[in-house]
């Protein structure tokens, strides 16, 4: 179940909030988990149990940390089980295809008859959601060890923090810490329900209305042959997926937020504003936030940040972001847009150390949103082949042919145009949803009515419309 | 440089009166509510799905949801709209200058990657989803299978409007070709196997529908004609033709939906020729042991399946299709199997079931594919429900005519399984408004005629004019009254586009006319 689906609008969610706001202070907790597992399962109940599993391995070791006699190798013992079995769950139905695809491809080169992998593998399907979940569980053993946070008074409390719909699937990723207060006991009040509501109404909006046309887009040129790629219909394309991923993911947080808030809890922005950033350092503290602070927390610095000399920072900031990028997919091209902004962001610390002047603001931001259009090409396109090709077009190469032709009447249709500058204008030039709202007035409040309104209307003629972020 | 947004910390601030607050809660709350409870009623008389997985009682449940008719009425309005202000169409249509409209799939085909494109294997795609099988090795397969039972194979590849006539969607130059057009096309003749390019025919395609004109379509079979007359020299049967005016509702405005679009896109307006007998004028009939065997999708189709238009009140045939051209060419009666959407598969299997029972095998097949089928890649071909399998074909003619039971037949048997039905918004925006599909019955008792078998294939109406049938919502496990005559060889359940899991050449296809649920 989506957000920006029929089942989930007109039917999970009043059901959810009448069963919510009708248990007792006491058993709130329980009830958000139950409907969670319900949330989850509705894609296959079979991995609840994958969840349920996760939870009660990272609950366990949170008890082997903090309780009993708590000696060093009982506590490191308690962390490295859950490290270990999350990362292991993970690495199963996430990377396994993967890594044993580039076995064979290694035992090839070595001129070793490569062993081929079992029949049942390719029937792998990734559970929705799991890195997300898998790396939330996986925090709260980390900062238990670490002395970061308290370990859960109840297991319920537990199960809901690591369920919870409304960033289950696709973050942001929530440290316990950071919510422990609220499962033990949260606020409900009229303006958090109707602050929550208004974040949830434009989220659904910035879905249907902003990501999803720009997906068509997108999805016209990147499935378009070599012969059929031109160099403006490269460089829309991309355009198109950038606003795509940037609406479709930061409407999904902004739906978690609002959600979120209706229902007590207060969750970290995940979003703010990244394509007004004037360097990939700066798009780093602003895109995906609790990604880059995970990343942050529990690699880079683990790994000695900037604290083991200049070469090892950059190494560092290299290695963090291409595990960043494979976080996102068993994919090399998903290693290689992590690579690109870990050299990105190493070249900016290595320039600003050296370098006194900074660019004028504007040539800031045009050349990081050139970056980022470069390195979107590798995270949208499914093999290497594909986004070289597709590098060839936005370069020059191709587009001779009457297809491209074909191909450019459709991509530059008079509405694609008007929505692609429609887009621009909201990313570039408006405050974000989070500061948009921060200042909730009631003609916000309506207009969010509206556009959910118009929204719910607009979906009933799109066609299947998942997020993005559910696939990593 | 200092960017005025860096770290500047969201501070919340409350302006809304408590009143107003509450009255917006209660709007959407009411929104949220009102909107199902309009819908109860129906949810509540739902059919549930006869699979017992729970995951997909659960995705049925999901499109039974977004199918209720407080969507689907505001989805048709809403479309309209789109296309009144904005000239958007939806997934299916592209709406070009001037009334044109493109079905989507078709222009997919022509900016595609090409059917030897195949999508890497990723733990992110839809569960249970078979691996993609391209078309090139499925066809040199056939083409091998009938090389050895020494019949010649003629592959007509049918352009896409976008291939013909792109300026209709405002591009500057013609002759747009679907990737590696030209490498595809000399592998097949590598193959061995005689190929038709139809990618010079003179003449239109249709304003507001997928398909050619007639002139088009006849100067196609001319061509055909040209080819597969060569070594025997033209037949002895002798046709003459009859013009007539027909206009219809053009394919693709259907897909658009079902609300008020006339005033947008008028009628195609085209002039048939009826293809009849030059002694009596009688409609051309089919012959079901020709030396020649016509296997092709709707192309073949349009112009003599009502179904897809331009039929008058109470008419069955029209008979001025690419079969009756043909035959009307060379001089001679063919075999005609066409499938509307089925010209990957659905024909080739129902040529190895017909071949199964011929007393004499055909000298040629002429396998008339649209260029859709052959150079969509993966991901459009598996939206536009493009499929191919390898389908074995029969040793040998049988030199003896199969026991066969014939007549009407009334029998009552459980239900043991049934192909996939698409529904809801699937069905809606199919390309061809007719469908039907098959199903398995066993535990067979027999009230009215002969039938000696433990199993039962038989096809069932799934959808006429995109709605589901009645006769979709059978279920696996109940016992049904069936009323049965042998599957036809012409009329619209022949050529209504088949949702067919089952292969069962061990079985003589049957078409229900009812199927009453026992008690």
């Amino acid at each position: 179940m989506v957000f920006s689906s029929h089942i989930f609008l007109f039917g999970f969610l009043p059901i959810a909030l009448l069963l919510y706001y009708a248990t007792p202070a006491r058993g709130r907790s329980l009830t958000l988990t139950l409907l969670s597992y319900v949330f989850y399962g509705w894609w296959n109940p079979w991995f609840t149990f994958l969840m349920l599993g996760s939870t009660l391995v990272d609950y366990g070791c949170g008890r082997m940390i903090t309780s009993g006699p708590a000696t060093p190798g009982r506590r490191k013992l308690g962390l490295w089980i859950s490290v270990v079995t999350n990362l292991a769950v993970l690495g199963f139905f996430k990377y396994a295809i993967f890594i044993s695809g580039n076995l064979g491809v290694v035992a090839g080169w070595l001129g070793l008859e490569a062993v081929a992998a079992p029949e049942w593998l390719s029937q792998v399907v990734l559970p929705v959601g799991i890195s997300f979940y898998t790396f939330q569980s996986m925090s709260y053993s980390i900062d238990l060890y670490r002395g970061h946070a308290r370990p859960a008074k109840s297991f319920i409390g537990f199960a809901c923090y690591v369920s919870m719909f409304p960033q289950l699937v696709a973050g942001p990723i929530v440290r316990y810490g950071a919510v422990a207060e609220q499962l033990r006991s949260r606020v409900h009040s009229v303006p958090d329900f109707v602050a929550g509501m208004t974040r949830f109404n434009y989220g659904f909006a910035k879905k249907i209305l902003l990501a999803n046309p720009m997906g068509a887009i997108a999805d016209w040129c990147f499935e378009a042959g070599p012969h059929a790629l031109s160099f403006p219909i490269a460089w829309a394309g991309v355009l198109a997926y950038a606003f795509q991923i940037y609406f479709d993911f930061s409407a999904y947080s902004d739906m978690a937020l609002g959600l979120g808030r209706m229902l007590g809890f207060r969750f970290p922005e995940n979003f703010d504003s990244p394509y007004k950033s004037a360097s990939i350092t700066e798009f780093w503290r602003r895109w995906h936030i609790s990604l880059s602070s995970f990343l942050r927390d529990y690699l880079y610095i683990p790994l000695g940040g900037n604290r083991k000399g200049v070469l090892r920072t950059y190494g560092n900031l290299f290695v963090v972001m291409l595990i960043g990028g494979l976080w996102h997919g068993a994919q090399w091209t998903f290693v290689i847009w992590g690579a690109i902004h870990g050299v990105w962001l190493a070249v900016e610390r290595w320039f600003g150390s050296r370098v006194e002047w900074k660019p004028p603001l504007w040539i800031g931001r045009l050349v990081t949103f050139a970056i980022l259009l470069v390195t979107w090409v590798f995270f949208r396109s499914e093999s290497l082949d594909v986004a070289m090709r597709y590098f060839g077009a936005m370069f020059g190469a191709g587009g001779g042919e009457p297809a491209a032709d074909l191909l450019a009447a459709v991509v530059f249709r008079p509405t694609h145009l008007v929505q692609l500058a429609v887009c621009s204008g909201i990313a570039f030039l408006l405050p974000n949803t989070a500061r948009f709202l921060s200042k909730l007035s009631p003609w916000k409040l309506w207009l969010g009515l509206v556009l959910l309104f118009v929204s719910v209307r607009v979906l009933a003629v799109q066609g299947h419309n998942p997020f993005l972020y559910f696939q990593f | 440089m200092k960017n005025p947004y860096q770290d500047s910390p969201v501070i919340d601030t409350f302006e809304v009166s408590h009143g107003v607050a509450l009255t917006g809660i209660l709007t959407f709350l009411l929104f949220l509510v009102l909107i199902p409870l309009t819908g109860v009623k129906e949810l509540a008389v739902r059919d549930s799905p006869d699979t017992q997985s729970l995951r997909e009682q659960l995705r049925a449940l999901e499109t039974q949801f977004s199918e209720m008719s407080i969507f689907s009425r505001g989805r048709e309005k809403d479309q309209a709209l789109l296309v009144r202000w904005f000239r958007e169409g939806n997934q299916q249509v592209l709406i070009g200058k001037e009334g044109w409209l493109y079905y989507r799939p078709g222009v997919e085909t022509v900016v595609g990657k090409g059917s030897r494109y195949i999508e890497p294997p990723s733990v992110a795609r839809a569960p249970g989803r078979k691996p993609w099988q391209s078309p090139l090795p499925v066809i040199q397969d056939f083409a091998e299978q009938l090389e050895a039972r020494g019949v010649r194979l003629v592959l007509v590849l049918v352009p896409t409007k976008a291939m013909i006539y792109p300026e209709g969607l405002a591009a500057k130059r013609k002759g747009a070709l679907p990737f590696e057009y030209d490498r595809t096309f000399q592998e097949l003749q590598s193959m061995g196997i005689e190929c038709v390019d139809l990618r010079s025919l003179e003449g239109q395609w249709m304003k507001q529908d997928t398909h050619w004109t007639p002139g088009a379509m006849k100067e196609a079979a001319r061509r055909v004609a040209e080819v597969i007359s060569a070594p025997g020299g033209p037949g002895k049967f002798a046709f003459s033709l009859v013009g007539e005016e027909r206009i219809a509702k053009g394919d693709l405005v259907g897909m658009l939906g079902e609300s008020n679009l006339e005033k947008q896109f008028g009628p195609e307006r085209v002039l048939l020729e009826r293809v009849v007998s030059a002694g009596d004028g009688e409609m051309l009939s089919q012959k079901s042991d020709s030396d020649v065997v016509l296997l092709g999708d709707s192309f073949v189709n349009i112009f003599d399946d009502v179904s897809l238009g331009f039929g008058e009140k109470g008419e069955k045939r029209i008979g001025a299709g690419f079969a009756s051209h043909l035959a009307f060419a060379t001089k001679q009666k063919l075999t005609v199997l066409a499938s509307n959407g089925g010209g990957a598969t659905t024909v080739r299997k129902r040529f190895a079931e017909e071949r199964s029972k011929r007393t004499t095998a055909p000298k040629t097949v002429v396998w008339v594919l649209s260029a859709r089928d052959l150079f969509l890649p993966e991901l459009p071909a598996r939206r536009a429900g493009i499929e191919w399998e390898f389908v074995k074909l029969p040793e040998a003619t049988r030199s003896i005519e199969p026991k066969r039971e014939s007549g009407e037949l009334i029998l009552t048997a459980t239900l043991q399984e049934k192909s996939r039905i698409g529904e809801g918004a699937e069905r809606k925006s199919a390309a061809y408004d007719s469908a039907i599909y098959s199903a398995i019955f066993s535990e067979i008792s027999v009230e009215r005629g002969s039938y000696e078998r433990e199993e039962a294939w038989v096809f069932l109406w799934a959808a006429k004019k995109r709605k589901l049938m009645e006769t979709a919502s059978l279920k696996a496990g109940h016992r049904y009254r069936l009323r049965l005559i042998r599957f036809p060889e012409e009329g619209a359940e022949s050529t209504a586009t088949q949702l067919d899991d089952f292969f069962r050449l061990d079985l003589n296809r049957y078409f229900a006319l009812e199927a009453e649920p026992m008690e």
